[in-house]
């Protein structure tokens, strides 16, 4: 039990594939130009994740060693596209649309590949499971604060809502590519700073403790 | 030896050396005094406003920085004039009818963003009021490309496609046409450029290179190369954005690369790009392009012989 | 060890070639894919109604704000070697409503174009498009896409900066591009209905 909850824990905060990890920049730079679509970008990364983790550890001890990547990346793509198809049927107007072509991206996306590698091919299927859990949702909150804050400064709204004064200009550059690198590289600091404080505080805990 | 590192600024230049006594402060101060025509002669022109644009925006800078290393606990360096510069300088390159927020947010941006992040004084890897200059265009491109005079909006003589609406040369030179704040008057902006060479501040290098390629290239493509030199930022750019320390090459040779580099983007931009004005972007373009020049322009060593020397 | 070569049992070679690396890695990976395109091809297959009607929900949703109570719809036949002109519709009051694509500053955009019985267009409504959001994803909007009803189907419609004439589009401030990729989308539409639709043809 104690595994899963520090699956969840370590994809959140220890090892946030955003923040910590800095992987799958790509889409996070490119579909956070507004709250609800890096939402739905995560959300659906962590279905992939969850999939591909659950599929990949159970088979495991069948997959060779030598032909584990294309096996892998098949197993991956086959969740994406299905993934691709639901958005279709069931969200055609809205996530389909803005979402677009970074849907069959996900498949190269580092981190679904990263993790299968790292933990799904070595681990059971129910820590694979939360593992992939952990660290989409980890992605998924990044993307949606980055979405939230590149929204309301780049178009004066929240998940679509204007809730912004009229006299705000919103300032345009937010959802273009500069804003992204910009917010971005201040959440990483930020992100940082306040993980290696709390590793300081920890660490004189500890001093602590043994004196 | 010690007590004089507070003071004085390390100039960097090629060994040998020899000491003078010259700190960042007051080389600031030199490049403040040699812009204060220019303020007062926008103020008369474009009216108060320019004033308290530029009030705003030295406010801003300065306030960000004092802030800005309050809550990073270093040392207070608001004293050396540096932010106040920046912020001098980038309220030269607004437009005069900006609301007041842009050369607050413009400043701060320049400071907090482009200088402090970086790691303070003589760490920028651009220019902080141009890049922050660039910023308010991309974001808010209404407001900043909005020229109005005596209520009359016009654009930039640049932009003017129809002669008959040019102004005179000796307006351009003069200084009496629509424009940013600081930018018009080449006369007043040669007064302060000339200045700045006599206390020796800046090189006559980077400024001389830029202003002849932007003209010859301009004659080039067809355009009159006299008279785009007094329009548009290329004297206020060339003399005070194009020459500053951190962000220009340290050789000579460099100097006249950066110079020309900035005089050729410049013409391109004008002639063939989207923007009538090209002197931000390309001097940006240059600053990049200061630590690969650097390199390639490492002059020799005092003292090193050439191999085929008997 | 005895190898009786020329009696070797088919069972052993059969044995010696799935311990063969190449024969067995290949086999497994087959299987992989195999499996891996039923599953997509169950999925494919319970979604693609799905899917095709959505798709045509959006269309007939474009093409009833473009051409307002037009009554049913017949699909006509796109006259061959028409690149812009995707799809065109017969209303029941006479006009016409076409499906159109022009090139905008990110990529190929689609538009329905509403046309009545006069010559005049009624409508014009962006269904997909992959410009900038806040410059020229503001196509979208009324301000700018209004300016197209009215126009009567003899122009040849013109995009100026700032105010615009009789025959002109106001472009959006910063999205040149993407105003001239809309106005030729509909540029095509009104020749084509000039050409083929106009009653009389």
């Amino acid at each position: 039990m104690s595994t899963l909850l520090s699956n969840l824990k370590k994809g959140i905060l220890d090892e946030n594939p955003t923040f910590v990890q800095v992987l799958g920049m790509c889409p996070t730079l490119a579909v956070t130009t507004s709250a609800i679509n890096g939402l739905g970008m995560g959300l659906s990364v962590t279905a992939v994740l969850m999939g591909s983790n659950l599929v990949i550890s159970l088979l495991r001890k069948v997959i060779p060693d030598k032909i584990r990547i294309p096996a892998f990346v098949v197993i991956i793509a086959t969740f994406v596209t299905v993934i691709d198809l639901l958005l279709q049927a069931f969200f055609y107007d809205t996530l389909y649309q803005s979402l677009g072509l970074y849907i069959p991206l996900i498949v190269v996306n580092c981190i679904i590949l990263g993790r299968a590698e790292a933990y799904a091919s070595k681990n059971p299927p129910l820590a694979s499971v939360f593992d992939g859990l952990g660290m989409g949702l980890g992605f998924t909150i990044a993307l949606t604060v980055l979405g939230v804050i590149r929204e309301l400064l780049g178009a004066g709204s929240f998940f679509g809502m204007k809730i912004t004064p009229a006299s705000f200009q919103p300032a345009v550059i937010m959802i273009m590519a500069p804003g992204g690198f910009l917010v971005l590289g201040i959440l990483l600091a930020i992100f940082n700073h306040l993980r290696s404080r709390r590793e300081t505080k920890a660490g004189e805990r500890a001093a602590e403790k043994e004196e | 030896m010690a007590d004089d590192k507070e003071k004085h600024l390390y100039h960097i230049s090629i060994s040998p050396h020899i000491r003078a006594p010259y700190s960042t402060g007051s080389i600031m101060r030199d490049v403040i005094f040699s812009l204060i025509p220019i303020l007062i002669f926008a103020t008369l022109y474009f009216g108060p406003r320019a004033l308290l644009v530029t009030v705003l925006s030295v406010a801003s800078a300065v306030l960000s920085e004092f802030l800005w290393q309050k809550l990073t606990k270093t040392p207070v360096t608001i004293g050396d004039y540096s932010a106040a510069v920046t912020g001098l300088l980038l309220a030269f390159n607004l437009p005069v009818g900006v609301p007041l927020w842009i050369p607050v947010i413009g400043s701060a941006f320049a400071i907090l963003i482009v200088k402090q992040m970086f790691g303070g004084i003589g760490q920028n890897f651009v220019n902080p009021a141009l890049a922050a200059r660039c910023f308010l265009l991309v974001a808010w491109a209404a407001p900043m490309t909005n020229f109005t005079v005596d209520g009359i909006t016009s654009a930039t003589p640049l932009g003017i496609t129809d002669p008959a609406g040019l102004p005179s040369i000796m307006s351009c030179f003069l200084g009496t046409i629509p424009g940013c704040i600081g930018e018009t008057s080449a006369l007043l902006i040669l007064l302060g450029g000339g200045y700045l060479l006599a206390r020796k501040v800046i090189d006559y290098i980077i400024p001389v290179s830029f202003i002849a390629t932007t003209v010859l290239l301009t004659y080039l493509f067809g355009g009159d190369g006299f008279y785009q030199m007094f329009t548009g930022g290329l004297m206020l750019g060339a003399f005070y954005m194009a020459t500053d320390y951190t962000t220009s090459p340290m050789t000579k040779k460099g100097k006249w690369i950066m110079g020309i580099g900035c005089g050729l983007l410049t013409a391109i931009i004008r002639r063939f790009g989207g923007y009538p004005e090209g002197v931000s972007f390309s001097i940006l373009l240059m600053n990049l392009c200061v630590p690969l020049i650097d390199r390639f322009t490492v002059p020799k060593i005092y003292g090193e012989v050439k191999k085929h020397a008997k | 060890m005895q190898n009786d070569g020329h009696k070797m049992s088919a069972m052993s070679k059969v044995t010696g070639l799935l311990k063969n690396d190449l024969v067995r890695l290949g086999a497994i990976l087959f299987l992989i894919t195999a499996i891996a395109g039923c599953c997509l091809g169950f999925v494919y297959e319970s979604t693609k109604d799905v899917i095709a009607d959505k798709k045509e929900e959006v269309n007939q949703r474009a093409y009833a704000k473009v051409l307002p109570d037009a009554g049913v719809l017949t699909k006509l036949e796109v006259q061959p070697d028409q690149k812009a002109v995707l799809e065109v519709y017969r209303a029941e009051n006479g006009g016409v409503a076409m499906k159109v694509m022009g090139t905008g500053y990110g990529g190929d955009m689609e538009m329905a174009v509403g046309i009545d019985a006069d010559g005049n267009v009624t409508g014009v409504s962006i269904i997909s498009h992959g410009e900038t959001p806040g410059l020229g994803a503001k196509a979208t909007e009324a301000d700018f896409i209004d300016q197209y009803s009215g126009k009567n189907a003899k122009e040849t419609l013109t995009v100026v900066k700032g105010d615009a004439a009789e025959n002109e589009i106001s472009a959006i401030s910063g999205a040149t591009i993407t105003s001239r990729g809309v106005t030729e989308g509909v540029n095509e539409a009104l020749q084509y209905y000039t050409v083929y639709l106009k009653e009389g043809n």
